[in-house]
């Protein structure tokens, strides 16, 4: 070459490469229909919409998720790889459908969504086996979406709401068409997965990532002992460090929650961090109510006295209502509370090195998380931002 | 190699074409000859070397086939001769033919008897059924066999091994044209007739340089051009192609976009008006989907993406919508581009909304890329069911079972077969642990090279290779067959445009060749395969045999083939399909009473999403059943999976030469082809040639994330941002650097039609040297690319999209 290109051209310099790309995305934009402002609606009805509508934006980031890890776990199967990414585009679509609804009546937010996804595309899945798995995964999901769509249309037009109708009833269709897509990879895999003797060296070889960053590749198997492991560490050497007891028994389920359930609602950082807060106010409440102050505890004198029980019992009780109020549930907190309860910890410097210790491991889980559950920008490792696949997955 | 001296009617590789015979309304007849030797009889055949199947007798003397000529009174060429045509033969007599089998032992390919052979290959075969599962098994078969031994390869895959992993490197071809075919009309099988150019106003081809890879219609077409009343030309091409510099209209969109493209088309003449509404509503389907799906495609859209500008969009249109007939043709360019099938449906979705379909001068070809290709599709060693039948229609696969006298249950009729890149994927996965591969040379046809290679050399996958030739396939084969080829055994072939010929044998094998029906029976005799009787599987022995139970098989389907035989295709020559007791002469044209092959009952598969590829139910199908009706099928866009960026800012296409056909396993062992076009070189546009440092021959580097290729530069003939590179070369064999141009194309395939994308990868391009003597070829190559400069219709080698 005799002087240097301009890395930065998005495009060969002689094609307007971002004219392009915005026409071609522009050409699968929506073209709403208009509201009808004026049609008498009753009152009531904007919240149960906006209770669906927030349903459905979660279910519509779950299924684009979960279509790119599928995406990205089966790549050397083209038809998977390329057909899922596809199909996320559209799920991106319908979320950009959607803004003007949500201007208009709001919405809920709605946690099961994230349960229901926590449920699915779990464990070591490569080979055909492991493809089946996934696309039946999303079946599951593809159908729920479908059925909110259907209970939105149902409802726009009920409610003569002529916009929302009609978004419902494109997503439907789109939904309709992604299940149809995971019927014919289901028809088509099954043969092979189930007929077929396994060459189980094979086929993990060849469903190894082509790239780095296919992070959701690794097997839990690995993927859990090692990030597990790493989350006690840090915060064990930042204690020592500290000088101060930060690791506590409590913080070893939150260690295995977030390693192998990182989708779980309950592994979310503001679940930890405050879950384990309302379990050490709550065993302090309970150990107050209960008058188990100065009693003998369990960990140090290995006797079990009428008040600890007492203190035990509305400890647990209390921490499951805290989590309720704080929309904080996070199992691990019932070991804190326990740990006060019973009186492993009395005193506020040991409980602020608990809670030190907290926050540590909800700092290292979440980037945990957040690498395994692609919550750093899933898209933006499956396409360039400036291509139009990344525009098309990127729309909101 | 061939011999010098003899005699020819014109000198094909100067001329491509040949002298002109103007006309409109029936073609005149222009005889093209060429011998080395005086024949002492000639043999009816056919030319296999291109998808337009022309006419041709064999000359022999003393064992030995000397010379060609065109049939004169044939339908398809009325006597012509492509280049390939009159100089590919000679591949026959090359000193380099496999005359034994190979099997391979410490790593070496060691001569073998037939004997011992087919026995490791029978061993093998029923170790793996018992061990692994008949799905441990897979063909992959070609567009280069006969239609009697396609029909014996289906029975014995299907009803012996009963794998569902049978697919022809047709999938590479004419997969897309198939599917095409089958979401419009309902079944497979061209429309019209090949006599429709002669009497057409205008002409539409779609990423199809038929003047590089139909040489004999193209000069069909010049002789129209040249004649009264000429049709009016419309060409999409990214690349300047002969047919492109003879258009009115010449769209050169990026690789890529063809939908946007034909979208944009389709909506202009919705919006004028220029709709048969009559039709529309008496013949065909869903419309509406058609208007919803181009509505967002306006032509300054479809200008900033695919770069053609609206003015030419416009002109385009108005030919194509005002014309009063109109035939059409799709190849390459469309069906191994993204979105494939959904383009192709676009073309067969402007005919029926202008009516233009089932009457002289009006249809549309989805043409094949090799000869024998339909016979593939029609008998069910391309994935589809045999004889256009419906694999999930029980009384379709009823009625195979009872001709083939074997229980309906036996056939793998649950998952739709295999198709070719996914054969590869199952094979390096592990489940694939037995291919025969017959015809055809994957390890330099398929995408992304290097790693088909690696699976073909892997240890726990038995290869079979039959050929007739070494080919870098046969080199990493377990057991390699030495295969008869074309004038050495006698069997149908079948054309674009359903025209049957029968090619005759004319010469006996080289040493101990046999025709691959042989080996399928044999191999089929050794396993012991049984009807429902207890009886051998395969009843024939040879081509005529199977002939006779095809024409059982095909009878009542659309392909039918009922009141053919060999002693009339002898007699006759050429006879189209249907051919029955009603129309004992062939028939011309389908669908001329607007009824076409949808119904619930008779279509050949219930369709699919053109974007996603899932698949419509029965129920869902007979929920809608357009019952005769066309079905328009819209198609919205899906975005690319690669695209150009800074690291590779350039789009590659690839494709074929005039002179070569495929790998080159026949035309490179013809000197004069070999000659014209000896090998690779990558076009770039003028206007990229001085930033990248590249004159004409230099040494440029092409490299795409997956691998790169050295070849010299030619300037010129595309748009900027666009390189091509011929397919037809494998790497050289030595150290030299890697010439293959698979080497650099993506593994990502048509979501409905499977077909591999082969052009479009995103590229980088540098300069490294210079080439040898300066040239992109030899000197005589490079003589009539001088030349062609100053003349206004020259005759360099030009390439198909």
């Amino acid at each position: 070459m005799t002087e240097p290109r301009d890395d930065r051209v998005p495009w060969h310099p002689a094609v307007d490469g971002k004219k392009a790309i915005d026409a071609a995305v522009a050409a699968t934009a929506y073209d709403p229909v208009e509201a009808a402002p004026d049609a008498p609606r009753p009152a009531g009805a904007k919240k149960s919409v906006a209770r669906y509508l927030g349903q459905v934006v979660e279910l519509e980031v779950h299924l684009r998720e979960a279509l790119i890890l599928v995406a990205e776990r089966h790549e050397r199967n083209y038809e998977v790889a390329q057909n899922a990414t596809t199909l996320a585009t559209w799920s991106s679509e319908h979320l950009a459908w959607l803004v003007p609804l949500t201007d208009r009546y709001g919405r809920l937010g709605d946690p099961r969504p994230a349960l229901l996804r926590s449920a699915l595309f779990s464990g070591t899945r490569f080979g055909s086996v492991g493809e089946l798995a996934d696309v039946t995964d999303l079946a599951v999901l593809v159908q729920k979406v479908q059925l909110t769509w259907m209970i939105l249309r149902q409802g726009g037009r009920e409610l003569h709401d002529a916009e929302l109708t009609d978004v419902a009833s494109r997503a439907h269709d789109h939904a309709r068409r992604q299940l149809a897509w995971v019927t014919t990879m289901v028809e088509h895999i099954s043969p092979d997965a189930l007929a077929v003797v396994p060459d189980r060296r094979g086929q993990l070889l060849s469903s190894l990532p082509q790239r780095p960053t296919s992070i959701s590749s690794i097997p839990d198997l690995v993927w859990g002992p090692a990030t597990a492991a790493i989350q006690l560490l840090i915060t064990g050497v930042l204690g020592l460090v500290a000088g101060s007891p930060w690791l506590v028994p409590s913080l070893g389920p939150t260690a295995v929650l977030v390693a192998l359930m990182p989708a779980h609602p309950t592994a979310r950082a503001w679940n930890t961090f405050a879950g384990h807060l309302g379990g050490l106010l709550a065993g302090f409440a309970a150990v107050w109510l209960a008058g188990a102050a100065g009693a003998p505890t369990v960990m140090g004198d290995h006797v079990l006295v009428a008040s600890r029980v007492l203190a035990a019992t509305i400890a647990i009780a209390l921490t499951i209502l805290a989590g309720a109020v704080l929309r904080a549930s996070h199992p691990p907190a019932a070991a804190t509370t326990l740990l006060v309860a019973l009186g492993g910890i009395q005193t506020a410097d040991q409980a602020l090195a608990l809670m030190a210790g907290v926050v540590v491991i909800t700092v290292v889980g979440e980037g945990l998380r957040g690498i395994r559950m692609h919550r750093l920008a899933p898209a933006e490792r499956l396409a360039p931002r400036d291509s139009i696949v990344g525009r098309l997955l990127h729309r909101i | 190699m061939a011999p010098v001296a003899g005699s020819q009617t014109r000198d094909a590789i100067a001329d491509v074409w040949g002298p002109r015979t103007p006309h409109a309304g029936s073609w005149p007849v222009r005889v093209d000859e060429r011998t080395a030797a005086a024949p002492e009889r000639w043999v009816q055949s056919v030319c296999v070397l291109c998808s337009y199947g022309c006419g041709m007798d064999v000359g022999v003397a003393d064992g030995q086939i000397v010379g060609v000529r065109g049939r004169a009174e044939d339908r398809v060429n009325r006597g012509r001769l492509g280049p390939k045509g009159m100089y590919g033969w000679v591949a026959n007599t090359s000193a380099d033919r496999l005359t034994t089998p190979l099997i391979r032992r410490r790593g070496r390919l060691e001569p073998a008897t037939w004997d011992d052979a087919m026995q490791l290959i029978v061993a093998r075969s029923k170790a793996d059924i018992r061990d692994y599962g008949p799905s441990s098994h897979a063909f992959y078969n070609s567009g280069q066999l006969f239609l009697e031994e396609y029909y014996t390869l289906a029975l014995v895959a299907e009803a012996g091994v009963a794998t569902a992993h049978v697919d022809g490197n047709t999938r590479l071809c004419t997969a897309t044209a198939a599917s095409a075919l089958i979401e419009s009309f309902g079944t497979d099988g061209a429309p019209g007739s090949y006599t429709d150019f002669d009497v057409t106003d205008a002409i539409f081809m779609v990423g199809h340089n038929m003047a590089a890879t139909q040489t004999v219609l193209w000069a069909r077409v010049l002789d129209r051009l040249e004649g009264p009343n000429p049709p009016r030309l419309v060409v999409v091409d990214p690349r300047r192609t002969q047919a492109a510099r003879r258009a009115e209209v010449h769209l050169a969109p990026r690789p890529g976009t063809n939908l946007p493209l034909l979208n944009g088309l389709l909506r202009i003449l919705i919006e004028r008006g220029w709709i048969d509404s009559r039709f529309i509503h008496d013949h065909t389907v869903d419309f509406e989907s058609l208007v919803s799906s181009t509505g967002p495609w306006t032509p300054d859209r479809v200008e900033a993406v695919s770069g053609v500008p609206a003015a030419d969009l416009e002109a385009a249109a108005e030919i194509l919508g005002t014309t009063p007939t109109l035939v059409s043709t799709c190849l390459q360019g469309v069906y191994q581009s993204l979105q494939a099938t959904a383009s192709a449906v676009q073309v067969n979705n402007l005919h029926l909304i202008r009516g233009l379909i089932g009457k002289p001068g009006s249809t549309v070809f989805q043409m094949n890329g090799q000869p024998t290709a339909q016979n593939t599709r029609e008998c069910g060693a391309n994935g589809e069911f045999i004889a256009f039948r419906n694999w999930n229609n029980p009384e379709h696969v009823a009625q195979t079972a009872k001709v083939w006298n074997v229980e309906p249950g036996k056939l793998p009729t649950w998952t739709p077969p295999t198709h070719a890149m996914q054969i590869f994927h199952l094979a390096e996965s592990g489940s694939i642990r037995w291919l025969w591969i017959l015809a055809t040379n994957p390890a330099v046809s398929l995408p992304e090279l290097g790693r088909i290679r690696k699976i073909l050399a892997k240890d726990d996958l038995f290869v079979i290779v039959s050929d007739a030739f070494m080919t870098e396939t046969a080199a990493l084969a377990d057991v390699v067959l030495p295969a008869a080829i074309w004038g050495e055994k006698t069997g149908c072939t079948t054309n674009a445009d359903r025209t049957v010929h029968l090619s005759e044998q004319a010469i006996e094998p080289p040493g101990m060749a046999r025709p691959d029906l042989d080996m399928l029976v044999d191999y089929a005799t050794r396993m012991g395969f049984k009807d429902r009787d207890g009886a051998p599987l395969v009843k024939w022995t040879d081509p005529e045999g199977a002939f006779e139970s095809w024409r059982e098989c095909s009878r009542g389907r659309p392909c039918d083939y009922s009141a053919m035989s060999y002693a009339k295709l002898h007699a006759v020559g050429a006879i189209q399909w249907p051919c029955t007791d009603a129309y004992p002469e062939g028939k011309e044209r389908q669908y001329e009473d607007g009824v076409f092959n949808t119904s619930a009952e008779y279509c050949e598969t219930y369709g699919h999403d053109l974007a996603t590829g899932a698949a419509v139910t029965a129920e869902e199908y007979a929920a809608h059943d357009p019952k005769g009706r066309a079905m328009i099928k819209g198609a919205e866009y899906v975005p690319p999976p690669e695209q150009p960026d800074g690291d590779f800012p350039f789009l590659l296409t690839t494709g074929r030469l005039t002179y070569h056909f495929h790998t080159r396993t026949k035309t490179g062992r013809s000197r004069e082809l070999n000659a014209a076009a000896p090998t690779p070189f990558v076009e770039l546009a003028s206007g990229d040639a001085p930033a990248l440092g590249v004159s004409d021959g230099d040494l440029v580097e092409v490299k795409s994330r997956r691998g790169h290729v050295v070849v010299p530069a030619r300037i010129g003939g595309v748009e900027p941002g666009v390189v091509f590179i011929p397919w037809h070369y494998g790497d050289d064999g030595t150290d030299n650097a890697p010439t293959a141009a698979n080497r650099l194309t993506l593994t990502g395939w048509d979501p409905v039609s499977k077909q591999p994308h082969f052009k479009y990868a995103a590229v980088a391009l540098s300069r490294v040297g210079r080439h040898e003597n300066g040239e992109p070829g030899p000197a005589r190559l490079a003589g009539r690319r001088r030349r062609s400069e100053a003349t206004p219709e020259p005759a360099h080698a030009d390439v198909e999209r």
